[in-house]
């Protein structure tokens, strides 16, 4: 009997040792992600600007994808301070947000330095043109800009479905942890999000995804859609009076030959560039742009020195390459 | 399903529930340690399954032929069975490995239109068909007897950890872990489980990652500037190593949790000083096999210098067609006996220039080599070579992944550096030799614990998560 107790307190004192080891590790863990990756949680944006956007002051940092260290403006998006009413408002999604370089690298800023006009950021990931075209009209209300609204788009077919479900005003908003929950607070334990979402990679490894799942749609369904969610960005700023302009920045692929491709099919740009006309849309094609600086200086506008080349999401040259084209737009449009 | 895998690692944990309960039952009953090495077998042939259910197919006829051909050639003592049971497996291996590319190089010769059979090469099958060999041999021999019992050649054969990418084990030094099996211990399991996260960080933190780049430049070599070309040469070289010296790790640290020990099949190959010492760094249980049962067969450097050359050619042509059925892998493998013969020849008078510039030498030589090896074909290794010794501009990618493995391969050979010296490890002429080792830990002490925990969740945190199969997986 002593001897079954004994070792049942070995077993127990062992556990502990295990438990309280792992708690000290996720400690140091947690250390080095606050260097590594760490952005904490998002909470949900009360104006409908956006669905979920960072807290005031949220320290944010990447080496994971490029190279990204900054705290966001009080307001909780990707600016070094938040202005009330400025000239131009960007929406858009994680290329706009633009975690992977640093602050003075992001389009805004350099759209900002190029044109002279103050610009404010209000890209948040995954917040793609049909669910900008759905936050437009509450953003314009919150951030007032006196001219114009950017929001960029790296696709000319987005996905069906979720522009359908702008349209009907059925679409789902991000979900974010509600600030009683037990997981909110995990969440905030810097290593928690990266081992979570590096262990749902590895799950994920080898398992193919439904990419070829069938339509059940026709082209005539989809122009429509299309049309649908650039009208509403077309009406919502016309109501607030300032100028929608959409930039569309193609991903880039390497040819064996050393050529680029862009995934740009002529059919997909010109209904695009068709109905942006229509409406009096201002469409910023970035191909020739990409194609300009891969020719002139070796650089691709997608991709970093820690990712593979072109791959993912826009560089410090991308940004820079479109603040470049942006500012000319605006400029050729205020003249 | 790969020993990288998350499922791997689920059902592994689930499939050392029964085999610790078993332990606990009978630690020392022979009939539990059985009953534990037939569950051992079962999960070797769930792990093909998961793969594909038709390779069992050819892992149960190579156990078959080879148990049979055993017992007979201990039996007869006879060459010529020897001869057909070499014959039968090596044609096994061959006609899954080789039929589409002597069919292709035949055809392009005859001027016929390339046709490609589209045969799958079985899991594993270049390594257990080389165990198969290894073992008639030395029953032939007479090194050992032929093993009779069913269930451990089987599991000599089929043994899941060193399935897909070896080491290539003796029969000998199997079989006699299988009769006493020790079944799990926890002892075992300690230093087991940090082997392999060992190797798991090798493979998805340095080799997948560095693979990102590597695919990238090979893919499109004339698009990049010398010194990212340059950069990638030399990044293949680390991927390889890291690749298959990670999945080595790995299946030793599995093979130890499951109570088998298994010797290093890496000893940091790229301090070597020669191509000679190269091969007995790198993948050793190949070399080692290559010399037991090819070069010393053939007469090694016994029969004059000519022969040792000729010798050393044939040995490291094969070796390179064991790699993969191509021609760039025979020229590998013929580019790495010439060098071999160099050594043979001037070794002694180039022993001035050691170890750094005979290191070096060695080290570019051996990263020329491998672009041969990773390039789909001569012409994209000769856009990748004249990448790297032309100047030119392209694209400038300074991958910092490849810095990181750099700076993770100089701290580790200067840690074994200082380890050798250390515990005074020096070859046969006396002089330092540098080993290798596995860092491991006493985890019943508090903060080797919180050291092992934070460099598992490093590992996961900096993995590169893809579809990434590993390298000598495919030969």
């Amino acid at each position: 009997m002593r001897r079954i107790r004994r070792k049942v307190n070995m077993l127990i004192e062992g556990m502990m040792k295990i438990i309280i080891a792992g708690v000290v590790a996720m400690c140091f863990l947690s250390l080095f992600t606050l260097l590594y990756d760490y952005s904490g949680s998002k909470i949900v944006d009360s104006s409908g600007s956006t669905d979920v956007k960072w807290n005031g002051r949220q320290f944010v940092s990447n080496l994971m994808e490029g190279t990204g260290v900054f705290f966001s403006d009080s307001n909780g998006y990707n600016n070094a301070f938040y202005i009330d009413h400025p000239e131009v408002l960007v929406m858009g999604d994680s290329h706009i947000e633009g975690k992977q370089v640093s602050q003075g690298q992001n389009l805004v800023s350099k759209l900002e330095e190029n044109s002279g006009l103050s610009c404010y950021n209000i890209g948040v990931s995954t917040h793609f043109i049909s669910v900008c075209a759905d936050n437009i009209g509450s953003a314009l209300d919150t951030y007032k800009p006196a001219k114009y609204v950017i929001i960029d788009t790296y696709t000319l077919s987005p996905d069906y479905d979720e522009m359908e479900a702008v349209i009907k005003n059925t679409r789902i908003k991000s979900q974010t942890l509600s600030s009683g929950s037990i997981l909110y607070y995990v969440r905030k334990i810097p290593c928690f999000n990266t081992l979570k979402y590096q262990l749902e990679r590895w799950l994920a490894t080898g398992i193919s995804s439904d990419s070829n799942k069938d339509k059940d749609y026709s082209q005539i369904d989809y122009d429509l859609a299309l049309r649908g969610i650039l009208e509403k960005i077309a009406v919502a700023s016309d109501e607030h009076d300032v100028t929608p302009i959409i930039f569309y920045h193609p991903f880039e692929r390497l040819c064996t030959d050393g050529s680029v491709e862009y995934q740009t099919t002529f059919e997909e740009l010109d209904r695009f560039t068709q109905i942006c006309r229509d409406i009096s849309i201002d469409f910023v094609d970035m191909t020739e742009d990409f194609k300009t600086l891969y020719e002139e200086k070796y650089t691709l506008a997608h991709g970093f020195s820690n990712t593979a080349v072109g791959e993912g999401h826009l560089n410090k040259y991308g940004h820079q390459v479109i603040a470049d084209r942006l500012s000319e737009v605006i400029m050729e449009d205020q003249e | 399903m790969s020993l990288n895998s998350f499922n791997f690692i689920i059902y592994f944990t689930i499939f050392l529930i029964p085999l610790t309960v078993f332990q606990l039952l009978g630690r020392k009953s022979k009939v539990f340690g059985r009953i534990q090495l037939v569950t051992l077998l079962l999960f070797s042939y769930f792990f093909i399954i998961k793969s594909n259910w038709r390779f069992c197919v050819s892992v149960i006829a190579v156990t078959a032929v080879t148990y049979s051909f055993g017992l007979l050639i201990e039996k007869s003592r006879s060459k010529s069975l020897l001869i057909v049971g070499g014959i039968v497996l090596i044609g096994w291996l061959g006609y899954f490995k080789y039929t589409d590319f002597f069919v292709s190089s035949f055809r392009g010769i005859m001027g016929f239109d390339s046709i490609t059979l589209n045969i799958i090469l079985p899991i594993g099958i270049s390594f257990y068909v080389f165990s198969a060999l290894a073992y008639l041999i030395d029953v032939y021999r007479g090194d050992y007897k032929a093993e009779r019992d069913v269930l451990d050649f089987s599991l000599y054969i089929v043994f899941f950890p060193k399935l897909t990418a070896g080491p290539i084990v003796r029969g000998k030094d199997f079989f006699s872990q299988a009769r006493d099996y020790r079944g799990v211990e926890w002892e075992s399991f300690k230093i087991g489980i940090q082997i392999f996260v060992f190797g798991l960080f090798k493979k998805v933190v340095l080799a997948d990652h560095l693979g990102v780049f590597v695919d990238d430049v090979f893919h499109a070599p004339t698009a990049f500037n010398t010194s990212t070309v340059i950069l990638a040469a030399v990044s293949y070289s680390l991927q390889i190593y890291f690749d298959f010296s990670g999945y080595s790790d790995m299946a030793i640290g599995v093979s130890k949790i499951l109570g088998f020990d298994f010797k290093p099949n890496f000893n940091l190959p790229y301090i070597s000083r020669n191509v000679s010492e190269f091969w007995k760094r790198w993948h050793i249980s190949l070399s080692s096999w290559f010399q037991d049962y090819l070069y010393i067969p053939l007469g090694g450097s016994r029969k004059g210098t000519v022969r040792t050359y000729i010798n050393l050619i044939i040995v490291m042509l094969i070796s390179g067609l064991w790699h993969g059925a191509g021609w760039t892998f025979i020229a590998w493998g013929v580019l790495h006996g010439a060098a071999s013969c160099v050594h043979k020849a001037f070794g002694k008078k180039l022993r001035v220039f050691e170890p750094y510039l005979s290191g070096a030498v060695t080290f570019i030589f051996i990263t020329l080599c491998w672009v041969m090896f990773r390039a789909d074909s001569f012409s994209t290794s000769v856009k990748v070579w004249m990448g790297m010794f032309t100047i030119h501009t392209g694209i400038n990618q300074p991958y910092t992944w490849s810095f990181f493995a750099i700076v993770c391969l100089a701290v580790s050979t200067v840690v074994a550096t200082i380890h050798s010296k250390k515990i005074g490890c020096v070859d046969k002429n006396g002089e330092l030799f540098i080993n290798g080792y596995y860092p491991v830990l006493d985890l019943s002490k508090f903060w080797s614990l919180v050291a092992f925990f934070i460099f598992g969740g490093l590992t996961i945190i900096m993995g590169y998560f893809g579809n990434t199969a590993f390298i000598y997986g495919a030969f």
